[in-house]
């Protein structure tokens, strides 16, 4: 039967997932979004395949964690990147605003999705 | 540590802002008036002295928002970005929403429906650290998820 959830709504990850990276549906599952992919969330902790993970949607109303692979400045705008990660190297439309820099890749920044 | 948090969010006032205005990022969690033509994240919800706190129900947040006109809108007209994080019937770029109710003047508050918009591919750069630290008042937790297959729910974002 058809349901309807709130934010964050749980799915089965379709590969091993970190946590705070972008996902987006693939089957049943959720997978990384990659490179100028669009994504429905981002993941709220890290999980094996096959197992259960929290995502926060793009649409929850308010701030996400995101995983970069790049440096990032704060108040500039950012791209997927592969692995449900974000970038600075544009790739598509920008998904997003950072709400605070990313000094190193692989930092954990606050940031506004819109994509 | 970086953090994550509901709508509404609490930035520093990288000005003096008034409530039920337009603003942009300019800084670590510090925000501006989103000026004509300027991407926007969300609106006032207080007026607030430069570097006080301040805050911004975001564009995502769901919902309605009360923002500042800048001159006559309609009810049920499109509106755009202005100066000073107002909005305003004149054409500039693409719309940001629409008005539910009607502005007769200059600084009239009317409810609008806020669309979120993709940022340019422009906009940055401002510096800063990547600390954070404004806390996020008033909200912070999220609620929990009611009922999603498969599986329980997370019960609330760990949003640190």
């Amino acid at each position: 039967m058809s349901q309807q959830a709130d934010s964050p709504k749980t799915f089965v990850a379709g590969e091993a997932l970190n946590a705070w990276c972008r996902v987006k549906i693939s089957g049943s599952t959720v997978v990384y979004a990659d490179a100028g992919e669009a994504a429905i969330g981002v993941t709220q902790m890290a999980v094996a395949s096959g197992g259960n993970v929290p995502v926060r949607m793009n649409y929850h109303g308010g701030s996400h964690k995101v995983l970069t692979d790049t440096t990032i400045s704060a108040g500039a705008s950012f791209y997927a990147a592969d692995n449900g990660e974000i970038s600075s190297s544009a790739s598509g439309s920008a998904v997003g605003i950072a709400c605070e820099a990313a000094t190193t890749a692989g930092d954990i920044i606050e940031v506004i999705l819109v994509a | 540590m970086s953090q994550q948090c509901d709508s509404p969010k609490t930035f520093i006032a990288g000005e003096i802002l008034a409530a039920w205005r337009r603003v942009k990022i300019t800084a670590a969690q510090t925000v501006s008036y989103a000026d004509c033509g300027n991407y926007g994240i969300g609106v006032t919800q207080a007026a607030a002295a430069s570097a006080a706190n301040v805050d911004v129900r975001l564009d995502n947040h769901g919902g309605t928002h009360k923002v500042t006109a800048d001159g006559v809108i309609s009810a049920g007209a499109a509106i755009y970005s202005a100066d000073d994080g107002k909005v305003s019937a004149s054409v500039f770029g693409s719309s940001i929403g629409t008005a539910v109710t009607a502005a007769t003047a200059d600084g009239d508050t009317i409810e609008a429906v806020i669309i979120t918009q993709a940022p340019a591919a422009s906009s940055s750069s401002v510096s800063s650290s990547p600390s954070s630290s404004v806390s996020s008042s008033p909200s912070s937790t999220p609620s929990s998820s009611p009922s999603s297959s498969p599986s329980s729910s997370p019960s609330s974002s760990p949003s640190a």
